[in-house]
């Protein structure tokens, strides 16, 4: 009997340095967070103060993700299911706050409210009553910046849910009170969920905004330790804790939503009917202008206004001296997008053909890293195996891949979903081999999905800024790095304003194309 | 002249589970129409697909116009064996026009010729004027006529079609079934398609292969199909059948409904199963009659009623549409076998 074709060879070359560029640096980081003495690390941990650290993360973690559901899933309820007034203009914006990094949140709301900002000037305080260089204000901003996550996800839910479900439990005589708490809410369980540990993950894994704040969290300590001292071992212990939580995190996750199924997929269900507010109508309306003001409007409106307050005649020459940063940025998020598209067609195509799918789990560690564990791991791992990497700017593109191909590929997955197999055997039969079947048939077919995968993957790159900081090589800045630097090191100043603007601006216009095209599966990252 | 031959043929998906296809042997003449018939998980899909060259046979052999597909000698991917087919869901390319989808089997040709053939074909099926629509502009029936036109455009020897009406509401369907049947013969084709709807098979096919289990049970016309068949299976799948146990005696095989030829030689003595098909039975209402009618069936054309016998053993009978008898009517029910089929009790 002839051997069936399988592919192997094509398989092995993508999951082997898919488990290089994943399972090394983290393997790196274990083997030297392990190779300290425990003694010592337990006397450092005390000095550091570390379970006082970790409770204080954990807390931030919690307030954020309150934070954020509190904004997002009132907002989704209200714009999906009931009359409020300019809820089309309403849904579509709501999402757009997720174009601006939460550390340039960080930035404006530092211009406006630390002491000496723009609000205390104008209430003629020096300063406000409750500190933003804390705990709370860090959720604060992180929770502003976020609530995109659960409005997403809760929203599409209310959107997919079956109305006939809801009109059974009528039917059934509960009353509409009850069918939102035993109908409607148990059936949002699982996207709000899935909405809150996105929310919960971000804030464990932060570096931008609490660094910019001052907040010690795990993340800070890493940096500092890296920045400093050539000591390995402390940071890379720290990694392995931050890590291991996260995926702890994720896996609760999978058990939790793996067991029932939520979801009821209509063909044409009528949209469920919406409920009349009332007199409610206007303080929801406010309630929504509340949160927009606060994520896109007022963010927006003080970049530019601190943006205006630059000298014309100094414009030239920043411009002139930050454009070599803003390319930077810009052809590593390019490469990164790119090379990302083409593993994770590579991917889909060879899963598609019976490949397991060891290989884009493998990518799904990685995308669950979070940022500055990845780039201390990588930075390391690549120095001592890949030095010709190490220090070069392919040493960014790979953090990228590394973080990143986990959306490009559930874009792509989703995208070959759609397609009936059925399909490409039509242009099997007509003569075409696999590779011009695919090519003619396939490809022009997924082409949305691998758009906006592409596009996903670029905007994630372009405002990375924890992976970055620890693997750029010398003077390589990025834009995100360049604000991060200027806020630091000057304070929220004018000409950091103008950088943030800028990188908002390039970042939106490709996360408008993704919100037109509905991409649902919108994922975290610091 | 022998266009297809299946020798043998098995395929197994799973080490552990009985095979999808068991060492299957066919063979399709040059123009005929044969249809795979058969409950769902029988195997007649999966027949098709090795046909096509969409799965490859654990062991046996595909041959297509003596040219081997799949064999211990090799085995021929799909763009190469010259086979079209029809999908399910006609599987029609949503980017390309009605024109762009017939003419996708033709790039071999240059583009006059491919010009040519497409308006050749669409003329064939009747959907001249939908050329530069895409399928989505279409009805069901018109795409089911792009698929059939897409598949008969680079004339291949053989057309296989998987279901092919079972998308189609039931009064397209016979309007389909027939439109097939002119443009397979008109064209010569040779065509092979799978069903599990025995009316489809009987209409279209000039032979009927039954399979149950992945083993084909009988390969035949459809008369012989219904009026002899060959196993019980076959008799029971195809066609209503009700089974009457019958005792074999030197004068015939005795049943309740009278005395039957015994055709088959049984020995005397030995306990059989007697078909009955509801044409076969009749009855006269009678109040010393022993069967009592317990149900009836209006079915428009037809009433289907179903007798109980005094030992409880049921039995239907199909009457004109004309004839209507309550339930609880005393009836004397009579068999009329013209053709006599006996299975082991």
């Amino acid at each position: 009997m002839t051997v069936r074709r399988r592919w192997s060879p094509a398989g092995l070359a993508l999951a082997a340095p898919t488990a290089f560029f994943v399972i090394g640096p983290l393997g790196f980081l274990v083997w030297m967070g392990l190779a300290q003495e425990r003694a010592d690390f337990l006397e450092r941990a005390r000095d550091l103060d570390l379970l006082m650290v970790v409770g204080q993360v954990a807390l931030l973690a919690t307030l954020t993700t309150v934070w954020a559901c509190a904004l997002g899933v009132p907002l989704a309820w209200l714009t999906v299911r009931t009359d409020l007034p300019a809820r089309r203009l309403l849904h579509w914006l709501a999402p757009l706050p997720l174009a601006i990094p939460p550390y340039i949140g960080a930035l404006v709301y530092q211009i406006l409210l630390a002491p000496g900002g723009m609000a205390p000037r104008f209430l003629g305080t020096g300063s406000l009553p409750v500190s933003l260089y804390s705990v709370a204000g860090a959720a604060w901003i992180l929770g502003l910046f976020t609530y995109p996550y659960p409005y997403l996800l809760v929203s599409g839910a209310l959107e997919r849910t079956n109305p006939a479900l809801e009109e059974a439990a009528r039917g059934a005589g509960l009353s509409p009170r009850h069918v939102l708490t035993r109908v409607t809410l148990p059936l949002l369980r699982p996207s709000l969920l899935a909405g809150a540990l996105i929310v919960f993950l971000y804030g464990w894994a932060d570096f931008g905004v609490v660094s910019l704040l001052r907040v010690r969290t795990l993340t800070t300590i890493i940096y500092e330790y890296v920045q400093g001292t050539l000591d390995w071992a402390l940071p890379a212990a720290l990694s392995v804790l931050l890590t291991a939580i996260t995926i702890l995190v994720l896996l609760l996750q999978l058990r939790v939503l793996g067991r029932a199924r939520y979801t009821q997929i209509v063909g044409a269900a009528k949209p469920a009917p919406r409920i009349a507010l009332g007199a409610w109508r206007w303080l929801a309306f406010a309630y929504a202008w509340g949160v927009l003001t606060l994520t896109l409007l007022l963010p927006l409106g003080v970049l530019g206004y601190q943006v205006s307050r630059l000298p014309a005649s100094d414009m030239g020459a920043f411009v002139l001296t930050q454009w070599p940063y803003f390319v930077n940025s810009l052809w590593t998020a390019v490469a990164a997008a790119s090379l990302a598209l083409v593993i994770a067609l590579g991917i889909g195509w060879l899963e598609g053909r019976g490949l397991s799918r060891s290989v884009s789990g493998l990518f799904q560690v990685g995308y669950a890293i979070p940022g500055t564990v990845l780039g201390l791991g990588l930075a390391g791992f690549l120095h001592a195996t890949l030095p010709w990497i190490y220090a070069t700017p392919l040493a960014l593109i790979v953090a990228y891949l590394v973080l990143y191909i986990t959306p490009a590929c559930q874009a792509v997955k989703a995208a070959l979903a759609q397609l009936h197999p059925s399909i490409e055997e039509a242009a099997r039969s007509l003569g075409r081999g696999p590779l011009a079947a695919f090519r003619a048939v396939t490809l022009p077919l997924i082409k949305p999905g691998l758009v906006a995968g592409w596009l996903l993957v670029f905007v994630l790159s372009m405002r990375e800024l924890a992976a970055t900081l620890i693997v750029r090589p010398p003077g390589f800045d990025t834009l995100p790095v360049r604000i991060w630097i200027h806020a630091m090191d000057v304070g929220p100043e004018p000409r950091a304003a103008a950088l943030a603007l800028a990188l908002v601006l390039t970042i939106a216009l490709p996360w408008f194309l993704l919100l037109s095209r509905r991409l649902r599966g919108i994922s975290p990252s610091v | 002249m022998e266009l297809l031959a299946l020798d043998r043929v098995t395929k197994r998906y799973a080490p552990d589970r009985p095979p999808a296809v068991d060492a299957l042997t066919l063979t399709v003449e040059q123009g005929e129409i044969l249809a795979l018939l058969g409950p769902s998980g029988c195997g007649k899909t999966t027949t098709l697909r090795l046909i096509a060259g969409f799965e490859v046979p654990d062991s046996g052999r595909v041959v297509i116009r003596g040219a081997t597909m799949a064999g211990p000698e090799g085995w021929i991917p799909p763009e190469a064996r010259g086979v079209g087919i029809v999908f399910q869901d006609y599987a029609l390319f949503p980017h390309l026009t009605v024109a762009e989808n017939v003419g996708f089997g033709l790039h071999h040709f240059g583009r006059t010729a491919r010009q040519e053939r497409i308006s050749q074909i669409l003329e064939l099926v009747g959907l001249g004027s939908f050329a530069r629509r895409y399928p989505h502009e279409l009805s069901g029936g018109q795409q089911q006529r792009v698929a059939l036109a897409r598949a008969l455009a680079p004339a291949p020897a053989l057309i296989l079609l998987d279901e092919p009406f079972s998308n189609l509401d039931a009064d397209l369907r016979a309007q389909m079934r027939e439109e097939v049947e002119r443009i397979l013969r008109n064209t010569g084709t040779t065509g092979i398609f799978v069903t599990h709807d025995q009316e489809e098979a009987f209409t279209l096919a000039d032979r009927v292969g039954v399979l149950n289990e992945g083993r084909l049970e009988q390969l035949d016309a459809p008369e012989t199909i219904y009026h002899h068949p060959a196993t019980l299976f076959v008799a029971e799948f195809v066609g209503a059948a009700d089974f009457l146990p019958g005792l074999v005696t030197p004068y015939g095989i005795v049943t309740e409904l009278g005395v039957v030829a015994n055709t088959e030689a049984w020995k005397i003595g030995e306990k059989v199963k007697v078909m009955l098909r509801p044409d076969d039975i009749t009855f006269v209402p009678s109040s010393v009659g022993d069967g009592m009618i317990i149900r009836r069936d209006f079915r428009g054309s037809e009433t289907l009623y179903c007798i109980r016998l005094p030992s409880g053993q049921r039995v239907h009978s199909s009457q004109a549409s004309s004839s209507l008898y309550p339930n609880g009517t005393r009836v004397r029910a009579e068999a009329h076998l013209i053709h006599v089929v006996t299975f082991p009790a």
